[in-house]
């Protein structure tokens, strides 16, 4: 697990409250750095790098609520594991009806998409993106949630 | 389709009005070539589309000739571009012709494979099974709708049950029944049961044994029981009067044993029955390894997406991030660089990994006398250099005999290289990695064996598979493809890979063997 923005921890109460938290799981480093870059500052961030942190985050009764999950779709289970899909829709399923979804791909199959609409995924983002259309995408999501 | 005129079949030369039926019906262009040894001596019969120039006679001596010499379809095409199937067709054990085929549909291609064996038959056979195969007018419907019906699952194991209703309904079976085999060649799965009109589950069971029965014994694929009562006490409780089954295979491998009852003695399946049933289930094999193949084909295009998108993502973005903060502190702009310097690199390795995996593959690149001893000196004092930097010690050990093999000096030198930058890769500083080549009576063995975290047993199976890059350690993801080239490489020498932990843990020993040539 990565947290490069906050002192956040799985099991932990953030101790400035902002505005909206997302929760990145994303086993790629640059492509995590490239994120925070894009996000930081305007919204709170915590890092997950395989499944098992990701799920520690999400685990009911935590006081730590987020907004958006932004989910790779090839993700190890845990640290040092292949990286694989079937994860990704475990960490979908724990992840409950609560936070929107993003996912990002290099890779979606047809089958694959299908399943992430099912869990109601919002939208997919197929790598190479560009990350303005991302952080456009997700401040209007996020506005969205905040009216509704 | 009704090929009457099979029954009158005793010779090739009789063939060309069935071929022109069939060609019209299955929209192929078909050709008959009867051969004397490895010669075409005549050509007997083409179809009737052959005049869109698909199959142009000199196109169609040189794949029968083309053929003659590797026995294998790969890489043949028609005129018209679609992939060309050529059927042998046997006598008396001997290739007597051979059909020339553009299937311009895919569910064609089964069905054609079959018409050959059936042609063989006819010509090898009694007369009586070829009269009782063309009674079928339905085989080729069977076919098509067993294709359509397939077509859209995407899991290859669920093709049976499918098939099951299919057939079931061409051969007005009353119960029909398929028990797969599990896995892992352990016994036999629960039975799935087609109207089984109430039956009790011991009865299901009792027939199940049947089934199970017919397979191992392989011996009696049909069974009227009017002729053999006493041995089937389970037909009487649902009155059955006769039963055929056949084994789904797929890649010579039994998957499981599909059975058919009929009831009433008017109703009793024929051998023409059983003919129709071992077609189709010929056919429900193949679908299971078209299926399985698209999987992996997914599968594979899957992980080439993400190994090649994943940099082109952050190269991409980090320009960006690069040329539109101009004011960026130069310590962050040194890091971004950085960052984009490796994942260039690594397209880059990707692309070049890709061309050796997709060359060390083709059987027919150049073998010369190499020298293993020589390989894996040279290897040692490469990635000696590079070592050097990271304080890893590179320590060599072979033999002081020659040993020497013919090969492809080119994938070995790679293969072994690939081991060797994965060892170094996973090796902490101050590390030590140990390269030895050691002689056995029928091959070479040369190991690589690192001071790194190791591999765990749950991985080894798939870290040599194409694209599967896992993470060990603190080492981030790589290309996925130097362990799939050293794989190919050995494997295309008639060599074994393999993953074992390191003598002295922890560690890891990647080991690969080479048949020693002959005389060496």
């Amino acid at each position: 697990m990565q947290n490069l923005s906050s002192d956040t921890q799985p099991g932990s109460s953030l101790a400035v409250m902002p505005t909206k938290h997302i929760l990145i799981i994303e086993d790629n480093p640059v492509h995590q750095r490239l994120m925070e870059n894009e996000l930081r500052g305007d919204y709170e961030l915590a890092f997950a790098a395989d499944g098992q942190t990701a799920q520690a985050y999400l685990k009911d009764g935590l006081p730590l609520k987020f907004d958006l999950l932004v989910l790779d779709s090839l993700i190890p289970a845990r640290p040092g594991e292949q990286p694989n899909s079937a994860e990704a829709i475990e960490i979908l399923k724990n992840a409950g009806a609560g936070p929107a979804v993003v996912v990002v791909s290099g890779s979606p199959t047809d089958d694959l998409r299908a399943e992430f609409r099912r869990f109601g995924v919002s939208r997919i983002f197929e790598k190479p993106f560009s990350l303005t259309e991302f952080r456009e995408y997700i401040d209007a999501l996020l506005r969205e949630t905040e009216a509704k | 389709m009704q090929p009457t005129n099979l029954v009158e079949l005793k010779e090739l030369k009789s063939l060309p009005p069935l071929l022109e039926q069939v060609a019209v019906q299955t929209e192929c262009v078909i050709r008959l070539l009867q051969l004397d040894g490895n010669a075409v001596i005549q050509k007997v019969a083409q179809g009737p589309i052959a005049s869109q120039g698909c199959l142009s006679e000199e196109r169609c001596h040189k794949i029968v000739t083309e053929w003659l010499g590797n026995k294998s379809n790969d890489g043949m095409t028609c005129l018209c571009g679609h992939a060309l199937t050529v059927l042998p067709i046997y006598y008396r054990g001997q290739v007597n012709g051979i059909l020339t085929v553009c299937p311009t549909t895919p569910e064609a291609r089964p069905y054609l494979t079959s018409l050959a064996n059936v042609i063989s038959n006819c010509l090898s056979l009694a007369r009586s099974s070829v009269a009782l195969w063309s009674e079928h007018s339905d085989l080729l419907t069977a076919h098509k709708e067993l294709y359509r019906e397939t077509e859209s699952l995407t899991d290859a194991e669920a093709v049976p049950e499918v098939a099951l209703r299919i057939i079931q309904k061409y051969l007005a079976a009353d119960v029909a029944l398929y028990v797969r085999r599990n896995a892992a060649d352990t016994g036999w799965g629960r039975p799935i049961v087609l109207n089984n009109a109430g039956a009790s589950e011991e009865w299901v069971a009792a027939l199940s044994r049947v089934v199970t029965k017919s397979h191992e014994q392989d011996q009696c694929p049909l069974i009227i029981l009017e002729e053999n009562k006493s041995g089937y006490p389970q037909f009487a409780e649902l009155n059955l009067s006769s039963f055929i089954s056949a084994t789904v295979s797929c890649e010579s491998k039994s998957l499981g044993r599909m059975a058919f009852c009929s009831r009433g003695s008017e109703n009793a399946f024929t051998i023409s029955d059983l003919s129709l049933l071992e077609n189709l289930v010929s056919t429900i094999g193949l679908r299971i390894h078209d299926l399985r193949n698209r999987k992996l084909k997914e599968r594979f295009l899957e992980r080439a997406m993400h190994q090649i998108n994943t940099p082109a993502h952050s190269v991409r973005e980090i320009a960006r991030v690069l040329t539109t903060n101009k004011d960026l502190p130069a310590e962050m702009r040194e890091s971004w660089l950085a960052d984009l310097s490796e994942e260039a690199e690594r397209l880059v390795r990707l692309v070049q990994q890709a061309r050796e995996f997709s060359l060390f593959q083709k059987p027919t690149r150049p073998r010369v006398a190499v020298s293993l001893d020589r390989i894996v000196k040279d290897i040692a004092g490469q990635v000696g250099r590079l070592a050097s930097q990271r304080q890893i010690t590179i320590e060599a050990s072979v033999p002081d005999e020659n040993c020497e093999i013919v090969a492809d000096a080119e994938a070995i030198y790679a293969a072994l290289q690939s081991l060797v930058e994965n060892a170094l890769k996973f090796s902490p500083t101050g590390a030590k990695i140990r390269i030895t080549l050691s002689e056995g009576k029928t091959d070479y063995r040369v190991s690589v064996i690192d001071q790194g975290p190791g591999v765990p047993e749950s991985q080894r199976a798939e870290i040599f598979e194409e694209l599967v890059s896992i993470a060990r350690g603190t080492v981030r993801e790589s290309t996925g493809l130097g362990l799939a080239i050293a794989r190919v490489a050995v494997e295309n020498h008639a060599g074994t890979l393999t993953c074992t932990d390191a003598p002295e843990k922890p560690g890891a020993c990647f080991s690969f063997t080479l048949p020693r040539t002959e005389g060496s």
